[in-house]
């Protein structure tokens, strides 16, 4: 029964692709590589290899990465080990003693192998085609994938650390669906390491030797080359990838309780329940809703990419971004309407109803109404869209709460008497005004950092490093506003959590929005008595 | 050296000439070993001195763990007192510390007893639990249970070995080589028996009362070292005046 | 017919003759070549040991290497002379036969990879470093190889022999489990000499880390495995009930369910 999961599990990914493949013109077999249509500047900062010599991203000569991140970021940082030379083994391709060795060395790993579609890529007569498939494009004979054709780099004749593109070679539909995911643009999971490279916060706190503080980000953000992080190793099972618990290790916490809100609606709640009715091993494409399914899974929904098909990635259908990015649709009276400013690593505001995501929407219903009626799942969707209307009108109504303190010179201390913005001085270097806008590089380049930045995205950095008075409470508190509890409260609406929309969400939300006026009004009054003593 | 390797075990004619050659090769090593070893010449002592002493431990039995719930299941072991720190409680005399001379260079005549000293097992403990020997002495080693036990040593230069015994196995091993052998039995982890062997015939095991006695030294200044398992090496220097009896006491300071 | 028949024999025994043959020329000059084991430390000794075994034993061989402290069970630490796979009695150094067979066929249920990767240079020129960091090997010379002497055949009668002699003389189970799976109440408190808890050998895994043939677990009960509580059972039992002994251990392997797959 296992072969056959397992079989079924390989397929599921295979199934898909295969099919989305099918209909594209025959492509030339290029090598796999995750970097591929990127320009060149970005390539040299986040895909060549410098070991542990250098960082990543355009701020890489600030800052040395943390250790580990050789296994998270691969292509950039791994060095193989120097206490044992394995270039002798992988020389004269010894398959056998690997197996021999880590046996004793790292046995859960050899039997994880041993138990998975690797070990045995034709146990069953459904594995085996699958696997004929692969044979027939890569045009080799796979008996077994063995720790070598993985980890070995027979050029260099070292020890490597697969990245997804050693996986592509062979399951090249899964790779390209995932490379796919640069399409949609950020947030997204091939992406997922500018997030923490680009933003000037993390190369100043590891220029302040708080690097390894940011290994919680580091640890999530290190899915943009790997595919363990959903299959885990050695066994990298597809119906492990299709259960919802291979999602919640990242998305969890307070800017993202896909895991709480999820687990606790009543789709997760089913889930807990009946999980064990559930046939993880059928390609999502295969899954009969009711039956193999009663509800959905994460995977389920997010991976369906339309007309019946799936696809390997999960972002392809996100409309409103994680939630971050403001809406087209709203009017703004803070400096949100000349979003985005700052750095641009994350796409324009959105437009709810352009074209492209009226037709994402009917994605959406398509997979709604496996279960629910059209109408009631319009409805839903409607709501969720009102929602988040309202939390972005409230976000807006707090950043120009605070914008206007600020502009009054009520802030305290002010940001000339503070510590300046992270990495201030290196921004306007490694940054183009195209990037950051011109405003902004403007403002770097001439009060050194010294002013205030608040909102999304760079006004974010008080939950990333801390300096001397800066940010200051106010400013933090409207952090945790727009993007905590909004966020919190989209996630409950998104995926019908009642509780975690409104005690996660709207009510901190607006208890947040109390604090913001209370405080502005104590920063305006100490300001003027201040402005009234020192007139006297 | 030349050896054959077969695809199986032996190849014994090879192995034959190996041993030719690994004999020769022995006997220039122990050639080598005789003349690097501390020398010790034997010398008609006729103004010999004597030393008598008491080694003592001023201390608390409970400063030295007991583990009086070690090997719970077998229920012989608290019948079995534990034998690694003994002292008398009226004289605070420490039982089966080794006294010996450290630094002796000539003195009487090395007697290797031929009557083979005894380590014998009895409720899975050795008895005596320390035997001092002078090098070359052979030891018997007795098995009085009934149960299985193994007489495992691990000393370097005496070959160590590890033999398993059932009731009355006698096993007579010779130790070469001055050295503390710790003696023990995996099946009975709580019991051990400690050979110490030396290279000049100056020695004594305290008894009961910490007492000890050695006899026949030429006259001088001596290192004395009292070695004991718990509590670990103490030195005296001790001067022998020919033809009288010199009193010492060596006393472990609790720590 | 019958000229039939003849004819399938002939060629039935020609092609074994044939095979045979090229089987005995493939087999020979494995076996009969004669090596040299350096009587001096050497260059090539030195890097090889520095290479591919410092890392887990040591630079000075003490076992602690830089990759020691995750294995299990520890790299072996040479300092006092101590091997476990010898055909030479309890206590005695091994042969630098038996030094080359470990190296050879490396140590299975261990991260000891058997090193036929390395040239057979490489593998002797390894064993006088390793026996440099004992002084043992200075006072000591290894005592002659025991004499295995003429395998007994497995019999019925032997097996229950020798599971007499593993349940009641010698009292096997109290380390190695009444089923051999190295879970006897005895078990747990085990320790090496050198101070690391070892467990008792589970013997229906099926790989002997000395070697699966009766002979060489033969040679375990009679030599003993040096630095480890395993004694040897040489003055104990009488030759044949060590043979019982064999096979009755070597009964009592049950592969892991993995293993079949």
């Amino acid at each position: 029964m296992k072969k056959v999961g397992i079989g079924l599990c390989l397929s599921a990914m295979l199934f898909t692709s295969v099919a989305w493949a099918a209909e594209q013109p025959l492509k030339k077999e290029t090598p796999p590589d995750l970097y591929e249509g990127t320009p060149d500047w970005y390539r040299a900062v986040y895909k060549d290899n410098v070991g542990l010599r250098e960082g990543s991203g355009p701020f890489k000569d600030y800052f040395k990465p943390q250790m580990l991140d050789m296994y998270w970021q691969p292509n950039r940082h791994y060095e193989p080990m120097k206490n044992l030379d394995h270039s002798l083994f992988i020389e004269k391709e010894r398959r056998d003693l690997c197996v021999t060795c880590h046996e004793e060395a790292t046995p859960g790993v050899v039997r994880d192998w041993r138990s998975s579609g690797h070990k045995n890529p034709k146990s069953t007569p459904y594995l085996s085609a699958r696997t004929a498939e692969i044979e027939k494009r890569t045009n080799r004979v796979l008996n077994e994938v063995h720790c070598f054709d993985c980890h070995a780099d027979t050029k260099k004749n070292q020890i490597r650390m697969p990245t997804g593109e050693v996986c592509g070679e062979c399951h090249r539909p899964q790779f390209d669906d995932f490379l796919r995911e640069r399409e949609v643009g950020r947030p997204n999971h091939i992406q997922s390491w500018e997030a923490n490279t680009i933003v000037p916060w993390y190369a100043e706190a590891a220029r302040r030797g708080y690097l390894y503080g940011q290994h919680g980000c580091d640890h999530c953000h290190s899915g943009a080359e790997k595919c363990d992080v959903c299959h885990t190793r050695h066994k990298f099972s597809a119906a492990e990838g299709r259960q919802p618990e291979a999602c919640i290790t990242c998305h969890m916490g307070p800017d993202h309780p896909d895991s709480e809100s999820y687990g606790e609606s009543k789709h997760g709640v089913i889930y807990h329940q009946e999980e064990e009715h559930f046939d993880f091993n059928r390609p999502l494409s295969e899954v009969r809703p009711g039956k193999d399914y009663r509800t959905p899974t994460c995977q389920y929904c997010h991976m369906y990419e339309k007309h019946g098909r799936f696809i390997h990635n999960p972002v392809m259908k996100g409309i409103w971004r994680m939630g971050t990015v403001p809406p087209k649709n709203l009017e703004y009276t803070s400096s949100l309407k000349d979003y985005p400013y700052g750095i641009k690593i994350i796409s324009d505001k959105i437009d709810i109803y352009s074209e492209e995501n009226v037709a994402k929407r009917s994605y959406w219903l398509e997979v709604c109404a496996k279960c629910h009626s059209d109408r009631f799942a319009d409805t839903y969707l409607k709501s969720l869209d009102e929602f988040m209307f309202q939390a972005h009108t409230l976000a807006d109504k707090a950043q120009k709460i605070v914008e206007d303190l600020i502009a009054d010179g009520y802030l305290y201390p002010s940001a000339a008497d503070r510590d300046p913005y992270p990495l201030s001085d290196g921004i306007e270097k490694q940054l183009s005004p195209a990037f950051l806008g011109e405003p902004i590089y403007n403002a770097f380049k001439t009060l050194k950092g010294k002013f205030p930045v608040v909102g999304p995205i760079l006004g974010v950095y008080g939950m990333f490093l801390q300096q001397q008075d800066n940010p200051s409470n106010i400013e933090n508190m409207y952090n945790r506003l727009w993007f905590w509890y909004k966020l919190q409260g989209y996630k409950g609406t998104a995926h019908a959590q009642p509780d975690v929309s409104w005690w996660w969400g709207q009510a901190p939300m607006m208890m947040e929005f109390t604090k913001i006026q209370s405080e502005a009004a104590r920063l305006r009054r100490e300001g003027r008595l201040e402005k009234a003593i020192l007139t006297k | 050296m030349k050896i054959c390797l077969s695809e199986c075990q032996v190849m014994r004619k090879i192995i034959f000439f190996s041993f030719l050659f690994g004999f020769l090769g022995w006997c220039a090593i122990s050639l080598k070993n005789i003349s690097a070893q501390q020398q010790y010449t034997e010398i008609e002592v006729i103004d010999g001195g004597n030393v008598i002493g008491n080694v003592k431990y001023v201390g608390d039995l409970a400063a030295v763990g007991l583990d009086l719930y070690r090997d719970w299941e077998l229920s012989d072991t608290s019948k079995t007192p534990s034998e690694k720190l003994i002292f008398s409680k009226i004289n605070n005399g420490l039982k089966n510390a080794t006294v010996s001379i450290k630094d002796i260079t000539k003195g009487k005549k090395k007697r290797i007893p031929t009557i083979h000293p005894i380590i014998d097992q009895q409720n899975n403990i050795y008895i005596p639990h320390v035997i001092a020997i002078l090098t070359g002495t052979t030891i018997d080693i007795l098995h009085g249970d009934e149960g299985m036990h193994n007489i495992h040593t691990r000393s370097i230069k005496n070959q160590p070995f590890n033999l398993g015994t059932t009731y009355k196995q006698r096993i007579s091993k010779k130790f070469d080589y001055p050295e503390i052998i710790k003696l023990s039995c995996d099946l009975h982890k709580y019991a051990c028996a400690w050979i110490v062997v030396l290279d000049n015939p100056y020695f004594d095991v305290t008894d009961r009362n910490g007492y000890f006695e050695i006899c026949d030294i030429p006259p001088g200044t001596y290192r004395f070292q009292v070695w004991h398992e718990e509590l670990g090496n103490l030195e005296k220097e001790v001067t022998v005046h020919p033809k009288e009896t010199t009193s010492i006491e060596c006393v472990y300071p609790q720590n | 017919m019958k000229p039939k028949v003849l004819l399938d024999k002939i060629g039935l025994w020609s092609a074994t003759t044939v095979a045979s043959a090229a089987l005995m020329l493939s087999v020979m000059p494995m076996t009969a070549s004669a090596i040299n084991v350096p009587t001096e430390v050497t260059e090539v000794g030195k890097d090889t040991y520095k290479k591919y075994c410092s890392p887990c034993h040591g630079e000075e061989g003490k076992g602690d290497g830089p990759l020691a402290r995750s294995l299990l069970p520890k790299p072996r630490d040479f300092s006092r002379g101590a091997y476990k796979f010898r055909t030479t009695p309890s206590g005695s150094l091994p042969t630098d036969e038996d030094i080359y067979r470990t190296i050879f066929y490396g140590v299975p249920n261990s991260t000891m990879i058997p090193w036929d990767i390395l040239t057979e240079e490489q593998r002797l020129s390894v064993i006088p470093v390793l026996k440099s960091f004992s002084e043992a090997f200075e006072v000591r010379k290894p005592d002659a190889s025991v004499n295995v002497g003429l395998e007994i055949r497995p019999t019925e009668r032997t097996i229950a022999e020798g599971k007499k002699i593993y349940e009641e003389k010698l009292e096997c189970w109290k380390c190695h489990g009444v089923e051999g799976r190295g879970d006897g109440p005895s078990a747990s408190e085990q320790e090496d000499d050198f101070g690391f808890p070892i467990k008792p050998f589970d013997f229906t895994t099926g790989k002997f880390k000395g070697g699966n043939s009766p002979t060489d677990v033969y040679l375990r009960f009679t030599t003993g495995l040096n630095g480890t509580p395993m004694p040897s059972f040489a003055k104990e039992l009488s030759d044949e009930q060590r043979w019982y002994l064999t096979h009755y251990v070597l009964s009592l392997i049950k592969p892991e369910e993995t293993q079949n797959k």
